[in-house]
């Protein structure tokens, strides 16, 4: 160490300090924050106080400056046990940034020739495949090639497919992940998503006279229904949402796969029109994992 | 598929049992075998006492009073399962609470007791300290079972059954048949979700109906007989398992051929808008272990929980051909 204090990305930092404050077990659910600059007297002391603000601003810790102490608190501790404090803190950029190279573009040949589009992305629980919804290549496409968010090709050709069906519209494609890409994360708890929670909607879908690029929108989960002949829930995503997302992610706040985008639709009547996405959430994955499923009972 | 790459933390679930002849040793003395037990691979029955403290759920505190923070931390025996994970809870945390609740709603068709269920997940740190990093909080701290079964208690021979009956159970649950998972939902459904007895046993009646589905459809009355009578045998004791068996006293032994008909009968009536017969409000059940009359119509209620977890039981040991 020369002396000089470190400067460190945002990110990294409260990636540091949350761990600091809920990684470890700890007598007392308050930490002096002598404590925490000693902890990190390798940093600017103004990146800490920086860090604990946006961690205090996002409630995921309370700083009482008259005592000197920072208070732990459950959602802090839930936020970092799911690996959530740089995305809720930082938010939907971030988000965006961080997870663009994740998402890609699935180009298919349909039984008519017809070339169409869809997206996918890549987990860490499944490395070296995309999650995508079944509907992308089922019906007899064909996959021609896979495209990351720069138009660079990952996979040429069919590649081999696992789960899925007309019920189920989810299904695992295998692809090469580049090892800059940083996958996204799935939220494998049920009940973990609330009407109206913000979410990020990323896909590629065409916009006439225009080349293909990837699409990130903000939206509400709207509603949570049972699908009609189908013992499965859907999410209805409303907001600046679109069609032509078919097997984008749907991303929580914290950064987290809440659902998979299976089809668009327009609710019209006498007060206007709103512009819908159902997606199937993606705790239902669990259904075509090949090494054991975990089923949740039949409805 | 790997799909537990970069694994480092050494992690448990626990599932608490509060009725077993370890922990309530007023009900029964207990046995010569002793916790840790072993119930499938990577499931263990242990005594967890002291593991877990108050001070554990501190953080909670916002959430979770502070008496119920001192009765999560008052555990003892309880289904144990033991994994290695990455830093943040994923798929493999949600695999293992999947896994223990499965074993836990097998326990309940071997003999159901009071038990709520409820998990804490906690990671050891090198220092061996506990750190609880996830728990599910059960809105009450018993749940309502007929009264045969209000003071049954896990024993060792029902870990020999449920040894026995846990791989087919599992198998069952992930691929079905979608009939029998039906009715095992609505087996725990009936303890779990529902509160009320008239619901509760039309749950169980609708869960036995489900059980013996064939083609997709319910069987005739006589034939759902038919077919109960050879799968569970209509000579039954309803209250073979109870924990007061000695106690009951009972006319003569109720069995599941003296009771069927009623059940259903009762059935009918509660769907359809009816009540009880006025004549079973002078028919007396049994006497329960207090001494006081246990109304015929909550005997029923016993007798629907029993044909429906016999009956479970009998499709996980011999599969009707």
């Amino acid at each position: 160490m020369n002396g000089q204090p470190q400067e460190r990305q945002p990110d990294e930092l409260l990636t540091s300090v949350s761990k600091f404050l809920y990684g470890t077990v700890r007598d007392e659910t308050q930490v002096k924050l002598d404590e925490i600059y000693d902890r990190f007297a390798d940093l600017n002391a103004a990146q800490v106080d920086h860090t604990l603000q946006r961690l205090s601003a996002r409630q995921l810790i309370q700083v009482s400056l008259s005592r000197e102490q920072v208070q732990l608190l459950a959602d802090g501790k839930e936020a970092y046990e799911s690996g959530c404090i740089p995305e809720l803190v930082l938010g939907e950029h971030y988000i965006s940034d961080k997870y663009r190279s994740a998402v890609v573009h699935i180009i298919v040949q349909t039984t008519e020739g017809d070339q169409m589009g869809g997206t996918g992305f890549f987990v860490d629980d499944f490395p070296g495949w995309l999650v995508t919804a079944w509907h992308v290549t089922s019906r007899g496409k064909q996959v021609l090639r896979i495209e990351n968010s720069e138009g660079t090709i990952l996979q040429r050709g069919e590649s081999e497919r696992h789960g899925g069906s007309e019920d189920l519209d989810l299904t695992l494609l295998r692809c090469p992940k580049q090892d800059c890409v940083i996958p996204l994360r799935i939220e494998w708890r049920e009940d973990m998503t609330r009407r109206l929670d913000k979410v990020l909607v990323f896909g590629y879908p065409p916009f006439a006279g225009h080349l293909v690029d990837q699409f990130v929108a903000s939206g509400a989960i709207s509603s949570k229904p049972w699908r009609l002949g189908q013992q499965r829930q859907s999410l209805i995503i409303t907001g600046n949402v679109r069609g032509g997302c078919s097997g984008g992610p749907v991303v929580s706040e914290g950064g987290l796969v809440v659902g998979v985008i299976t089809e668009k639709n327009i609710l019209q009547d006498g007060a206007g029109t709103i512009e819908y996405v159902a997606a199937t959430p993606s705790y239902y994955l669990r259904q075509i994992l090949p090494d054991g499923p975990l089923k949740p009972e039949a409805r | 598929m790997d799909t537990s790459a970069g694994t480092h933390f050494e992690k448990t679930t626990i599932v608490p049992l509060y009725y077993t002849v370890w922990n309530t040793p007023f009900l029964m003395p207990p046995p010569s075998v002793t916790p840790p037990l072993h119930i499938i691979q990577d499931v263990t029955l242990e005594n967890m006492k002291g593991i877990i403290s108050s001070k554990n759920f501190e953080l909670w505190k916002e959430h979770v009073s502070s008496r119920d923070r001192e009765d999560l931390a008052l555990i003892s025996i309880c289904l144990v399962n033991r994994f290695k994970s990455r830093e943040h809870v994923g798929l493999l945390e949600q695999r293992s609470e999947q896994l223990l609740h499965k074993v836990f709603v097998c326990l309940r068709i071997v003999k159901p007791t009071r038990s709520p269920f409820h998990m804490v997940q906690f990671k050891r740190e090198e220092s061996g300290e506990v750190d609880v990093f996830r728990f599910t909080h059960p809105d009450r701290r018993e749940v309502n079972v007929p009264d045969a079964e209000t003071l049954n208690a896990i024993t060792s021979n029902d870990l020999d059954v449920l040894r026995k009956v846990i791989t087919p159970f599992l198998k069952v649950t992930e691929s079905g048949p979608d009939n029998l998972r039906r009715a095992i939902r609505l087996f725990e459904e009936g303890y779990s979700e529902v509160y009320d007895p008239v619901l509760q046993l039309l749950v169980w009646v609708m869960g036995i109906e489900a059980a013996f589905v064939k083609g997709g459809k319910p069987l005739p009355r006589k034939l759902l007989f038919q077919a109960i009578e050879r799968q569970v045998g209509f000579n039954r004791d309803i209250c073979e398992d109870s924990g007061e068996r000695e106690f009951i006293k009972v006319p003569s032994p109720l069995t599941v051929g003296d009771t069927i008909h009623d059940l259903f009968n009762l059935r009918n009536r509660l769907v359809h808008r009816g009540w009880i017969e006025k004549d079973w409000a002078a028919k007396e059940g049994r006497r329960s272990i207090s001494g006081e009359t246990v109304p015929y119509a909550d005997v029923l209620r016993e007798a629907a929980s029993f044909i429906l977890r016999k009956s479970i039981l009998s499709f996980l040991t011999a599969p009707p051909q």
